[in-house]
């Protein structure tokens, strides 16, 4: 009987990838630069979709010669819809209309949810890349075991059209859908965020910073914002000198302190919760930086703030002599798979605390070595997606160069010579530089935005937000789900200043900003509702069909009626999993057990979920941030998933 | 509970006995011994109109005592009390015979039920109900920032007495409004504590959380009991304990109390026992899945061939209002007790019972492996559901099979 606890090979920790999927938002730079010469050869699978892609091609000619056209009278889209629109308008909407109601029901007007998903979905994947994954069949072979007729299908269709439709331009696309959206439902795009966001924009980048409890997480990003200019010298000292007599080196600065603002966190010591912070470089004007906390107790917290970022700083602490124990058990293992799972497709690890170990290459190399194969097997990452550096956060060694700091020399360390003898490599402000930028996808996609943080200010609710999909204005109404009351966007505030000033009204897909809203009371409004515009609400259920991804060394199988917590973005809602459906062992090359009796630890399977509230939640095709969840129970990450449906 | 009096004929089970529930356990018992169809006999309050010649009504309030024949039986558990509605089946002056009535059983109030078979199972819990081993009573907060749960556990019953949910800032450079909101919940989580806790009968009270808001809350707790002098809290800070939950949801009790550490505390309570036997059974699921099973149709193959060691059964299914269901789970307990093996009766009305009744409600360890069973996937493959449905359709079916024989006769 092998049902539980098989013994994995390495081989078969390849499907480990397909069950994590390539659901990154980012291109490889050779695509995302080689952009118009790749569209011109599209590599269509199949034959039919031909006749879609010269259309869509001839479109974007069309409206490139005539830009000025469509950006005069982008408020009457349908006015002169140009054939081939219509055309491309008219196969999205046959194709999804045909495939049955599988997806529409997500979104009632299904000609327009369908239409324009296909189209964001080609900008996020680009040309090359066919979108593998769930929706496929590949993935999925339990898509075709399971009873519910026909669902399997709706989402390989849905899937299909994106990676036919050869659109990496930005500005053609946008204005494509401006012209297509006829659908009353829709909100044109306005001419100010066309231009701005036209030129490939890149969107803003967070990054979550990840890791076993003090690995030196909230001391790193101390120094680095100190060294990168943005905490002055006295705010330092203020750090120092205020909090002297509850510790006995008073001369050192506490660097996590710059973070772990708490009185709680000071005393103890241990980061709590998220501190968000902003960061600019070069390359990414607009960084949010999300400190998580390390403690086994506060995963929660580190899952939301996981859950909004797009790349991940993992810090492991090289000074511990117990290294293998590192990825046996602790935060460290847990927060990698958690990242993944929860959307962070690319990683910097730096390798901290090197000055306790003489800044010894072998020791560098050890925890490199070690890290990898799991990083790359298990957690499924890409490997020109990982990078590593060596750093010293106390010290503050290897943070910035000197010269990337231009006005704030002083503040950097340079490196000891028993560093740079051996290491060449960027230093952190540099690594984090070259994050992949995250394109912005279709701005004309239905708006959310999750809320992170709420308080009662004045008359109206302050609360602050990430904008997951599509543009918000100040001045308008939106909806609080899921509990359905309406507010006005009274105000919006950027964390950044870099924004450009002629859309400071205006917040766009991947932004945090802080807004305050008004006519409606702050007991209504939570840490996790979600704004939406009124028209275009996601649907709020209770229950939803997902696949999960099973941890490794669970205390016990997952079985029929199983009590979990389940955590999506910012919220943690009792649920318990009402069916389960179908469970393959991971790396076992077999057909997936339908209807198992439980679930045991490393395996995929497919079940039902149902909440104890209801929640809003997407299918995972039509938004990705409401579409991915991680389940715990008993203070235990169990899984990690993604809705297919909402029931 | 009293028993007052008790005739029940040895030769087929049928008759009656007359209570006195005194504590909400009490009300629990009498509530798992009710059953549709049951005889129910107690004082109650009932509008009797009455049309004088004229043709004129006044309507009065009469206390009397009525004999119900019980359709429907709920146990609220928030004010704790049991109510059955069924039609009068006692002669009364006031009241017509088949006239619908509902009564409310309460602590200190007597009733009797009639019965047409006392089963084994109702016999137990009268035994229980009657000999109350003054079990421990328990308190229980657990916490997480901006939510709390305050219960009151006793033998058979976890009691929400407050549930506390705030919004909480996130820290802020320079901004006090999260400490402010801090204060707000702790102050909403010690006025509930003092409200709903009665420390002469608790023996012990949990603080849970995770992290440090356990921590916290305990020197908010100090503080302000001494600043606001609430003698009880001050009294009775001995009887604290502070210890880890997952969570700050009503279900992290369970992981509260399966800690070895507070179990050590908490042994001879049926909660913790219960919370135990089936952390050996999720254990064992994992460990040796040919040992342990749930489900009624593996747990009766299971049985057929005298494997059970340990039965786990909600009191959900014992409390069915499906006779024969209700049948077939009582055979299985006396099977298992035959055999010599030990049955778990599980309140619903406690997390590790919710939890069992979420895995089909009964489940079983077994003695030796049994691979086998295994194979029987596909009979049980689609699990309760089915056996739900199993007796249901056999009544619906009946008449449509009669009437596709009549066409059948017709010629047609």
């Amino acid at each position: 009987m092998s049902r539980h606890r098989n013994v994995r090979n390495m081989i078969a920790e390849d499907d480990y990838y397909d069950d994590y999927d390539d659901y990154d938002d980012y291109d490889d730079y050779g695509d995302y630069g080689a952009g118009s010469s790749s569209y011109s050869k599209p590599k269509s699978g199949s034959n039919n979709a031909k006749g879609k892609t010269n259309n869509t091609q001839k479109q974007n000619q069309t409206n490139k010669k005539q830009p000025q056209q469509v950006k005069q009278n982008p408020k009457t889209p349908a006015a002169t819809p140009s054939p081939s629109t219509a055309a491309t308008a008219a196969t999205g909407t046959t194709s999804s209309g045909s495939s049955g109601g599988g997806l529409s029901v997500a979104k009632p007007p299904p000609g327009w949810g369908n239409t324009t998903k296909p189209v964001t979905a080609a900008v996020n994947k680009g040309v090359s890349k066919p979108p593998p994954g769930w929706g496929t069949p590949k993935a999925t072979p339990s898509a075709t075991i399971s009873p519910p007729s026909g669902w399997g299908k709706p989402n390989t269709t849905a899937a299909t059209p994106p990676s036919n439709t050869p659109n990496t331009n930005n500005n053609s696309t946008q204005s494509s859908t401006a012209t297509t959206n006829n659908n009353p439902q829709s909100v044109p795009v306005p001419d100010i965020l066309q231009k701005t966001c036209s030129a490939g924009q890149e969107s803003q980048l967070s990054v979550v910073v990840i890791g076993h409890v003090d690995a030196g997480k909230s001391t790193m990003m101390g120094q680095l914002l100190y060294q990168a200019g943005l905490i002055t010298r006295q705010q330092t000292s203020k750090v120092t000198t205020s909090n002297n007599n509850n510790t006995s080196n008073n001369t050192e600065v506490q660097w996590a302190w710059l973070l772990d603002e708490d009185e709680g966190e000071q005393t103890r010591g241990v980061t709590m919760q998220i501190a968000t912070k902003t960061l600019s470089t070069p390359r990414h004007p607009q960084i949010v930086l999300l400190d998580a906390p390390g403690h086994a107790d506060f995963v929660p917290t580190m899952i939301t703030g996981a859950a909004s970022a797009d790349a991940g700083l993992l810090v492991v602490d090289a000074s511990s002599a117990n290294l293998d124990g590192m990825l046996q058990k602790g935060q460290t293992k847990e927060h990698i798979l958690l990242a993944r799972g929860l959307g962070v497709s690319q990683l910097l690890v730096c390798i901290n605390k090197l000055d306790v170990r003489e800044w010894s290459q072998s020791v560098y190399n050890d925890i490199q070595q070690r890290l990898k194969p799991f990083l790359l097997q298990q957690a499924g990452f890409a490997p020109k997606r990982i990078r590593f550096i060596p750093t010293s956060g106390l010290m503050g060694v290897n943070i910035m160069n000197a010269k990337n700091a231009n006005s704030n020399k002083k503040n950097t360390t340079p490196p000891p010579a028993a560093l740079s003898s051996w290491y060449k490599g960027p230093s952190l402000y540099e690594a984090i530089d070259a994050f992949m930028p995250v394109k912005s996808s279709n701005l004309a996609e239905p708006l959310r935005i999750i809320l992170s943080d709420v308080y009662a200010e004045g008359k109206g609710v302050a609360a602050r937000g990430k904008v997951v999909q599509g543009f918000l204005k100040t001045g308008e109404k939106l909806v609080v789900l899921p509990i359905g009351d309406d507010a006005k966007v009274n105000s919006l505030q950027h964390l950044h200043a870099t924004v450009d000033d002629k859309r400071l009204d205006y917040a766009i897909v991947g932004e945090t900003v802080d807004l305050v809203l008004t006519g409606i009371d702050s007991v209504r409004v939570a840490m996790g509702s979600l704004l939406a515009r009124p028209q275009q609400r996601p649907p709020v259920s209770l229950k939803c069909r997902a696949k999960i991804v099973v941890m490794d060394d669970l205390a016990v199988p997952i079985i029929r009626g199983a009590q979990v917590l389940f955590h999506i973005h910012h919220l943690d809602v009792p649920a318990n999993i009402s069916n389960l459906l179908s469970m393959t062992k991971r790396g076992a090359k077999q057909q997936p057990k339908v209807r198992p009796r439980a679930i045991p630890s490393s395996s995929t399977a497919e079940v039902e979920i149902t909440l104890s509230d209801k929640i809003c939640m997407e299918s995972f095709q039509q938004c990705r941030a409401l579409g991915r969840f991680v389940l715990r129970r008993s203070g235990e990450t169990i899984a990690v998933g993604m809705i297919e449906q909402v029931l | 509970m009293k028993i007052l009096k008790k005739t029940i004929s040895a030769k087929d089970g049928q008759g009656t006995v007359l209570l006195r529930p005194e504590t909400d356990e009490d009300l629990w018992h009498a509530y798992n011994l009710l059953q549709e169809g049951d005889l129910v006999r107690c004082t109650t309050v009932r509008k009797v109109v009455k049309e004088s010649s004229t043709g004129s009504t006044t309507s009065s309030k009469k206390r009397l005592m009525l004999t119900i024949k019980v359709e429907r039986i709920e146990f609220d558990s928030d004010v704790l009390e049991v109510r059955l509605s069924g039609t009068n089946v006692g002669e009364n002056e006031l009241v017509r015979l088949g006239a619908y009535h509902t009564l409310t059983l309460e602590k200190h109030q007597n009733f009797s039920i009639d019965k047409d078979c006392w089963d084994p199972i109702f016999l137990g819990i009268l035994d229980e109900a009657a000999n109350p081993d003054q079990q421990a009573e328990v308190a229980a907060v657990v916490m997480q920032p901006g939510l709390a749960h305050v219960c009151l556990i006793t033998g058979n019953l976890t009691v929400t007495k407050g549930r506390i949910e705030t919004n909480i800032p996130k820290k802020r450079t320079g901004s006090s409004q999260q400490s402010k909101a801090i204060q707000r919940f702790f102050n909403a989580v010690y006025q509930s504590i003092l409200r709903n806790v009665d420390f002469t009968r608790i023996k012990v009270i949990l603080l849970a959380s995770p992290g440090f808001v356990k921590d916290d809350f305990w020197n908010f707790l100090l503080t302000t009991s001494v600043r606001q002098e609430d003698r009880p809290l001050i009294e009775n800070k001995h009887k604290f304990v502070l210890c880890k939950a997952s969570s700050g949801h009503k279900h992290a009790l369970e992981d509260v109390l399966s800690d070895p550490a507070i179990m050590k505390q908490l042994t001879e309570t049926k909660v913790a026992k219960e919370v135990e036997i089936l952390n050996t059974f999720m254990r064992t699921l994992n460990d040796d899945p040919d040992r342990a099973y749930y489900g009624f149709h593996h747990v009766t193959q299971a049985q057929q061939s005298l494997a059970i060691e340990s039965l786990l059964v909600t009191d959900e299914l014992f409390r069915n209002s499906n006779v024969k269901k209700r049948k077939q789970y009582v055979q299985l307990a006396e099977n298992v007790k035959e055999a010599g093996g030990h049955v778990y009766i599980f309140s619903s009305m406690h997390v590790s019972g919710q939890q069992l009744a979420q895995v089909s409600g009964v489940a079983a360890i077994l003695r030796f492996p049994l691979p086998d069973l295994d194979e029987l996937e596909e009979l049980a493959a689609a699990g309760p559901e089915d056996d739900d449905k199993d007796d249901d359709e056999e009544e619906e079916y009946d008449p449509e099979k009669r009437i596709r024989e009549d066409v059948a006769d017709m010629g047609l």
